[in-house]
Parts: C-alpha cells; sequence; structure tokens
C-alpha cells in the first residue's frame, strides 16, 4: 500500500515545476487538477484492493509527455492538451466508477465495434488533414475516430473471444495430411478485423492497420494458444505488407527509408534522419530540457515525440520511459493471469495488447528498428482522442484490477 | 532556458522518473517473492475455514502434494466428505511457481475468493478457495 503512494506521488511531481518554468500560463491550475484526480484514483484502487502499480506507472509517462509537450509549446497547443487531459481524468473515473462488473461492457459488444467502424468510414466524405485525411472536423475540435476504434475492438475481441475459445481451441478440420484449425469459428473476428484493417489501408493509416492486425493476432493467440493461429494472423500481414511494397509508393518510399534514410537525408529521409541525429546528439544524459533543438524534427510533438524525449532528456529519459512502459504491460498481463472470469481475463490482455502493440510499432519506427508507420506515443504525444482513449483503457484496466482485487491476492 | 536551470529541471525529471521505477520494480520484487514462496516445490496447505456438513474441524490443515485431487470420494487426496463436493470435485497443482486449481465439472462449483471459476485458474496464499459449500485457505510456508 504503501509503495502505490509513493509511486502515484513521484509521478505526478514529475510534472510539478513545469507550469512554474512557464511562467504566465494558466497551466499550474491544470497541474494540480489532474495531479489531484490522479491521486485520488490511486487511492480508491488500493483502497478497493486493485492494482496499486498500474496507475503511477501510467501517470508518470502521462507527466513525462506534459513535461515534453510543456517544453515544445506553443502556449496554445499545450492549453488544449491540458483540457483533454482532464477529459480523460473524467473518463478514467467513469470507467472506475461504471465499468464493474467489466462484463457489463460486453452487452455493446457489437455496438460498439460498429460505431466506432461508421466514424471511421465517415472520414471518407469528410476527412480533414494533410495527406492521410484521419480527422473529423467537430467544429472546435477535431477528433481521430481511429482511436476510440481501437478500443471498441479490445471490447469486441475479448467478449467474443471470451465466448469461442474453447471451440476455437479444440475445432480442427483435416485437409489431406494437414490438421488446420477449423475456420468456420474465426469468421465473424476476421470479418471485423478484416473491415478495420480494409479501412484503414484505403486511409492510409498504416501504422493503426499494423496495430490492428496485432491485437486481434495476439488476443486470437492468447485465448486459444495455438501456433497455427499464429501463422494464420502472419500469413495475410505477409502478403498485405509484400501487396503494399509492390502497389503502394508510400509503403515503399518507407521500406527505402528505412533501409537507408541517408539516401536522401534532406528529401525524403529528412525526417528519420533528424530523428537519429538528434537521438544522437542526446547522448546518456541529454541536451537539458529547453537547450536541444527537437523542433527540426517535423511531427515532434506527435508522432516523433520520444525524439525530444531523448535529445533532451537522453537515453537515460528513453530508458526511463520504456521501463514505465514495460511496468504497465507486465501489470496488464499479470491482471489476465490472476482474473476469475474469462472475459476479464480476455479484457486485460487485449487491453495491455493495444498499449503495448501500439507502443513497439511508433516506438520502433522511430528509431529505426523497423519501417516507421505513424502512431501516436501512449500517454505522452499531443493529441486528444489519443490521450483520452489511453486513459479510457488505463480507467478499464484499473476497474478490472479492483473487481478481481488483485492488489489485496498479491499483498502490496 | 539557462544551462543552470535546465541542468536541475533535467535532475527532478529523471531523478523521480527513476524513484518512480524503482518503487514499481521494489513492489513487483517483493510480489514475486512472495507468491513463489520458499523454494521451487510449492509447500502449501489446505486449511478448512468452513467445514459446511463435511464434519471437518475448522483450522483442520491438509498438506498439500505437487498435484492433489480434492473431492467427496476417499480416493481423492484431499477428501471433503460434505453433500455440496462432487465425487471428484477439482484438482489442485504447482506448476510455474503458482498453485493452481482447475474445477473438474463438480454440480455446485469451485471458487476463489466468491468467484466461480471458468478454467484453471492461479490460486495465490491467503486466498479463500471454496469447493461446494467447504470453504478453505491456501497457506504457503515462507
Amino acid at each position: 500500500m504503501a509503495a502505490g503512494l509513493l509511486g502515484i506521488l513521484a509521478a505526478v511531481a514529475i510534472a510539478f515545476p513545469w507550469p512554474a518554468v512557464r511562467a504566465g500560463e494558466p497551466l499550474s491550475a491544470f497541474w494540480v487538477v489532474w495531479a489531484a484526480g490522479m491521486v485520488l484514483a490511486q487511492g480508491f484502487v488500493v483502497l478497493k484492493k486493485g492494482d496499486p502499480l498500474l496507475l503511477p506507472a501510467a501517470a508518470g509517462l502521462s507527466a513525462l509527455g506534459q513535461v515534453v509537450l510543456g517544453r515544445l509549446g506553443p502556449p496554445g497547443l499545450i492549453f488544449r492538451q491540458s483540457v483533454w487531459l482532464l477529459v480523460g481524468l473524467g473518463f478514467l473515473w467513469g470507467a472506475l466508477l461504471l465499468a464493474r462488473p467489466a462484463a457489463r461492457l460486453d452487452r455493446w459488444r457489437y455496438t460498439l465495434a460498429a460505431a466506432a467502424l461508421g466514424l471511421v468510414l465517415l472520414t471518407f466524405p469528410l476527412g480533414a488533414g494533410a495527406g492521410a485525411r484521419l480527422w473529423l472536423d467537430l467544429g472546435f475540435f477535431f477528433i481521430q475516430p481511429v482511436e476510440p476504434l481501437k478500443l471498441a475492438l479490445a471490447l469486441t475481441l475479448a467478449g467474443y473471444l471470451a465466448e469461442r475459445r474453447e471451440l476455437l481451441y479444440y475445432a480442427r478440420r483435416r485437409l489431406g495430411p494437414l490438421v488446420l484449425p477449423a475456420t468456420t469459428y474465426l469468421i465473424p473476428l476476421g470479418v471485423v478485423t478484416g473491415l478495420a484493417l480494409l479501412l484503414l489501408f484505403a486511409q492510409r493509416d498504416l501504422g493503426s492497420a499494423l496495430l490492428v492486425l496485432g491485437v486481434a493476432v495476439g488476443s486470437l493467440y492468447a485465448a486459444a494458444p495455438r501456433p497455427a493461429h499464429l501463422i494464420l494472423g502472419l500469413v495475410p500481414a505477409a502478403v498485405a505488407a509484400a501487396g503494399g511494397y509492390l502497389l503502394n509508393p508510400v509503403v515503399q518510399e518507407r521500406v527505402h527509408v528505412w533501409l537507408d534514410p541517408w539516401a536522401d537525408p534532406e528529401g525524403r529521409g529528412f525526417q528519420v534522419a533528424q530523428a537519429l541525429i538528434a537521438l544522437a546528439a542526446g547522448g546518456a544524459g541529454g541536451t537539458g530540457l529547453g537547450l536541444g533543438r527537437p523542433d527540426l524534427v517535423p511531427a515532434v510533438r506527435t508522432d516523433f515525440v520520444f525524439v525530444a524525449l531523448g535529445e533532451e532528456l537522453g537515453f537515460l529519459g528513453t530508458a526511463g520511459a520504456v521501463g514505465l512502459y514495460l511496468v504497465l504491460l507486465a501489470r496488464c498481463f499479470r491482471l489476465g493471469l490472476l482474473a476469475r472470469s474469462e472475459y476479464n481475463r480476455l479484457l486485460a490482455v487485449t487491453l495491455g495488447l493495444t498499449l503495448g502493440v501500439q507502443t513497439f510499432i511508433i516506438l520502433a519506427g522511430t528509431v529505426r528498428l523497423m519501417p516507421l508507420t505513424g502512431l501516436t506515443v501512449p500517454f505522452i504525444s499531443y493529441g486528444g482522442s489519443s490521450l483520452v482513449v489511453n486513459y479510457a483503457i488505463l480507467g478499464l484496466l484499473a476497474a478490472l484490477s479492483v473487481e478481481e482485487e488483485t492488489g489485496q491476492r498479491c499483498g502490496c | 532556458m539557462s544551462p543552470e536551470l535546465a541542468w536541475w529541471l533535467n535532475l527532478w525529471v529523471l531523478g523521480l522518473v527513476y524513484i518512480l521505477l524503482g518503487v514499481l520494480l521494489r513492489g513487483i520484487y517483493a510480489e514475486t517473492r512472495r507468491l513463489a514462496g520458499p523454494g521451487e516445490t510449492g509447500r502449501g496447505r489446505l486449511v478448512v475455514v468452513e467445514p459446511a456438513e463435511s464434519g471437518l474441524l475448522p483450522g483442520e490443515a491438509f498438506p498439500l502434494p505437487p498435484e492433489a485431487t480434492v473431492g467427496r470420494d476417499r480416493s481423492n487426496d484431499i477428501c471433503l466428505p460434505d453433500p455440496s463436493v462432487s465425487l471428484r470435485h477439482a484438482r489442485l497443482y504447482y506448476r510455474g511457481w503458482s498453485w493452481w486449481v482447475e474445477d473438474l465439472n463438480s454440480t455446485n462449483g469451485t471458487f476463489i475468493n466468491g468467484r466461480r471459476l471458468e478454467r484453471p485458474g492461479v490460486v495465490l496464499p491467503g486466498d479463500r478457495l471454496a469447493f461446494g459449500q467447504v470453504v478453505t485457505r491456501l497457506e504457503v510456508k515462507g
């Protein structure tokens, strides 16, 4: 219990000096409300015997995001992000108070998925944004429908897989000498996932397409651990990747830039090359907050925010952030292990995979571990939809841990 | 931003990030130690909390072999002679540094802390493990 309290205090304190440094901006009030909301949420979770280590890890990441974005500015953008932060906090509390038992959410299994797919569909006629038109303009703010989609998909997958896992595991079909999983039971899953993938590919939102595929295959494997299910997921992925490379010039460019960003560092390779230069400039301890030039990297507030972290806080900063992500993921999967009902078990896994796969895809793209596909960095990047949905996911995970009393059962 | 202020800011942010990580990892370590118990074999026992109509006494304990069956029948490793317990009710086994319990299609179900099991689940030290009406508690010797 002491560890949980100390953890949350350290986490919210990370962002503490930032409003003071940027004097003259009404940020301190936001920070006070956010910090109080997080500490109270942690108190609620600990008193109700939930996981005491889940919220501190995420709060630490969110505080790092506030520091980095606060340093990058401009004030107008930080103000909007702070408003979103409080909306996110509202969702976290909403999930904590209303989403118990979590199985209650399963009533809207297909409604949620259909609504989220519909929102994504709306971006075809109405989408805003340069290049990939991924946003919906609601007058006073934009939303990015792919963010609610990933949450809806996690809920749908958990409900469907919890109901069918035994069929998926045991039903087999013989094809000559081969024993294949019976594909009949995979069809509804394939349809929802396929539709989402198709939409995202048509949108050229490659990062989100990769995320949906990763989460779908990962959770199928978690529910019914047959190696064939992994292969079943990897084959379409490989076909899509090869097809994308041959037919889509954007994919081709991404691969070439990934293989050698220095072939054209002023043009196509500019973003990746600048990111590598910035990370190198950061070294072990960073240049110091406010002393680097992360603003030279395109999209440094959103997809490439990790680069700003690496330049000014150095390897220590990025390693710390990765450590916090790993703790967060470990808590999700542990929650999945300890949950007693099938739905709760799989919901913890699908939500954890959503956070984990997204973090992996964008961080690996940033540091040239794999071709870059755009996604936000959970809890750190600028972006209202992303922040709100990630806080909702966090709220659901916390509610699950309270329902399953995992804190009491581990005795920490 | 003066270099001096930037240095202090970095120290504050990085210092707190690593304090936080330290607290979290220490929590995970303590929890793992607690759950793992003393050695590789789980030296556990099952203590009767609510005997129902089994004729057992509260506090009576069954030492657990690495794998044990629980049921009303005398042939089980742990015999709970209560009408709400099925003849062959559940299986308790030690795997991956944890105790697991699997319900063997019993009539009245197996419960961890009041929640009916749908598939094999991890039982942690101190958990209330109920077979039908008979409530027990898992204890691991430290």
